[in-house]
């Protein structure tokens, strides 16, 4: 056979293959509003930087008449490519092909690009659709996620791990997801549980449906499984492809350094915060205000909203910042809100990202569901995670920063390298009023007009304690700051901290609450 | 923002204004357990009765079945008492925390 007949011989099997489950189940894909695998992964990466490995590979399964069927590709994409110019490895499961069911060779083709990313430190992409275990591989089936799993597990901290869930995502499938680091959902489309509505229906009687039960607004909005959540795969792309910009590509990368460019929202930082600690503000205006171009990354938008976490620059270099959101309850800490801001924290530790904490907050949320939730044990997570970080560390008190609230948030305590507090800073134990109502209980109990007297000794407490001096004359405010001030203190610090000595302990690890 | 969303949150005695959240709005009110109305501790179907309204029971004594999970539970008594009303009958799918029988 001559080369050119060899070359169109190859092209032709390439063709064949790379049509998956076929024109049919292309259709079908198409009908559901899904993209299929490689238009999906033409998305995410640069123009034709895309190389697909093991094109050719096949299914192992030999019992129930599996040996003579031919499934292209396995039901999985896998390969490499580039984002903005730097290289990813990327899986994307074949929905077309027996409904992207995970059979044993299928997990080693995404088992071999977990091991590539890791090898070569660049950032591993999965996209999920897949109805789930092939059934008819039986046990091997179960092997392939547990390989998956154990990689996973493996690269986490050392290359970021991204999850885009593009369809059903069930049972044991979704535990590779809730593993990595940011995990993309798409509104109608994506879906995710551990037991489907059907299962849930014969066995407890409960009717529910998949969207309900599972979907996008439901993993962004209540269980905080999701990061990012899209109104369609396009935007879930160009979602994916910003964050990589933001964030180092492994635990050593220092690429992440940009031109400086000024903050253009048009904000004045000088009066974003209400001088009333009771009066609500979005804390993302203070953020605006300060970083490079007002761009700011959000992670987890929808949960928690009481905490605000995410990426931006100030003065070209990548921070995560912990923002407290008075806008919503106030911006205390409770279950959700701690666990959020626990795990954003470890991450920015692992990737050597400097974390800037704005904080506003009132304490803890009270309430019986809150304490029978574990509001201790999730709340303990905070203090953790903070006090193990070893990256800088810079906090900035905006407003309120009340007792047990004030030293979760990256206080002078907890290791901070650098503490700043605005002029409307009240550094305290407690709320003047309960702290008041505390301390002088019997003068107020004993006057002629008890509730005057209360409101006096309020207005005394106030004027003695609810602001930042206090805290800055025993030392634990390093400096207060007109809030114009905060992006070129912080610019300061940031050069100040790239030198940051790393300690070294002979511990293995320690045992987060987690 | 949405103002049906206001909030007012009391934290140590001072009234804050500030806005819900999804989860926020799905919290339940506590309320003391009543140990006379007896909950399913978990959902599935019931098999078997085993007392009737009047019965004398004491703790420790089997009340129902329920399948669960292809598993038939006996459930047992966890405190004493004179049945009051039997609210299920075999067949019935129950979640958790549906009420199962009222001693007097």
């Amino acid at each position: 056979m001559s080369i050119n007949k060899k070359i169109e011989a190859l092209n032709q099997k390439r063709k064949e293959v790379m049509l998956g489950g076929g024109e049919k189940a292309i259709e079908k894909q198409k009908e559901s509003g899904k993209l299929t695998a490689r238009e999906r992964i033409e998305l995410l990466v640069d123009k034709g930087s895309f190389n697909e490995y093991d094109l050719f590979v096949q299914h192992s399964a030999r019992e129930f008449g599996m040996a003579d069927k031919v499934l292209n590709g396995d039901g999985v994409v896998i390969g490499t490519g580039t984002i903005d110019g730097r290289p990813i490895c990327v899986f994307a499961q074949d929905f077309t092909v027996v409904g992207g069911s995970l059979g044993y060779m299928h997990a080693m083709k995404i088992v071999k690009i977990q091991d590539l990313a890791l090898k070569m430190r660049v950032p591993c992409i999965g996209i999920n659709d897949s109805g789930g275990a092939r059934i008819q591989e039986g046990v091997d089936a179960l092997a392939g996620y547990g390989e998956i799993f154990y990689r996973n597990t493996q690269s986490s901290g050392i290359i970021p791990q991204l999850s885009v869930i593009l369809g059903p995502c069930a049972g044991g499938a979704v535990y590779s997801p809730a593993l990595t680091d940011y995990v993309f959902v798409v509104d109608n489309i994506s879906k995710m549980f551990i037991t489907g509505p059907e299962v849930i229906k014969t066995v407890l009687g409960e009717e529910i449906t998949q969207e309900d039960l599972g979907g996008a607004r439901v993993h962004s909005e209540i269980t905080g499984n999701a990061h990012f959540f899209a109104n369609d795969e396009k935007e879930c792309f160009s979602q994916i492809r910003k964050l990589l910009s933001f964030i180092p590509h492994n635990n050593k990368d220092k690429n992440t350094e940009r031109k400086v460019e000024k903050p253009v929202a048009n904000i004045d930082i000088n009066n974003v915060v209400p001088v009333d600690p009771t009066k609500p503000y979005d804390v993302r205006n203070v953020i605006k205000a300060i970083t490079d171009n007002s761009d700011f990354v959000e992670v987890m938008e929808k949960f928690a909203q009481n905490m605000v976490i995410g990426y931006g620059r100030i003065g070209g270099k990548t921070v995560g910042f912990v923002a407290n959101q008075p806008l919503y309850l106030a911006g205390v800490l409770d279950v959700d809100s701690s666990d959020k801001a626990a795990r954003f924290i470890r991450y920015c530790d692992a990737f050597d990202i400097p974390i800037v904490t704005l904080v506003d907050l009132p304490g803890y949320l009270p309430g019986v569901d809150q304490e029978h939730a574990g509001v201790i044990r999730h709340g303990a997570k905070v203090l953790y995670a903070y006090s193990e970080a070893s990256v800088p560390k810079l906090t900035v008190i905006l407003r309120k920063a009340y007792g047990g609230g004030y030293i979760a948030m990256s206080s002078r305590h907890l290791k901070a390298d650098f503490v700043y507090a605005w002029p409307t800073a009240e550094i305290a134990v407690m709320g003047p009023q309960g702290a008041a109502n505390i301390i002088f209980r019997k003068e107020i109990a004993e006057a002629a007009d008890p509730n005057e007297m209360r409101k006096q000794k309020v207005e005394e407490y106030k004027e003695r304690f609810a602001n930042p001096y206090v805290a800055a004359s025993k030392g634990y405010v390093d400096e207060i700051i007109v809030p114009d001030e905060t992006r070129e203190k912080i610019i300061q610090a940031l050069k100040l901290s790239e030198t940051k000595a790393k300690v070294k302990t002979d511990k293995k690890h320690g045992v987060p609450p987690f | 923002m949405n103002e049906n969303r206001k909030l007012k949150m009391i934290v140590d005695e001072v009234e804050y204004e500030t806005y819900s959240t999804p989860s926020f709005d799905k919290k339940q009110k506590w309320s003391q357990p009543d140990d006379k109305i007896i909950l399913s501790i978990i959902p599935g179907t019931i098999v078997e009765i085993l007392v009737k309204e009047g019965d004398k029971v004491k703790a420790g004594d089997a009340m129902l079945v329920i399948e669960a999970m292809k598993m038939n539970n006996k459930i047992n008594f966890l405190k004493g008492g004179i049945i009051d009303k039997v609210l299920v009958k075999p067949g019935d799918i129950v979640s958790k925390n549906q009420e199962l029988i009222i001693l007097k």
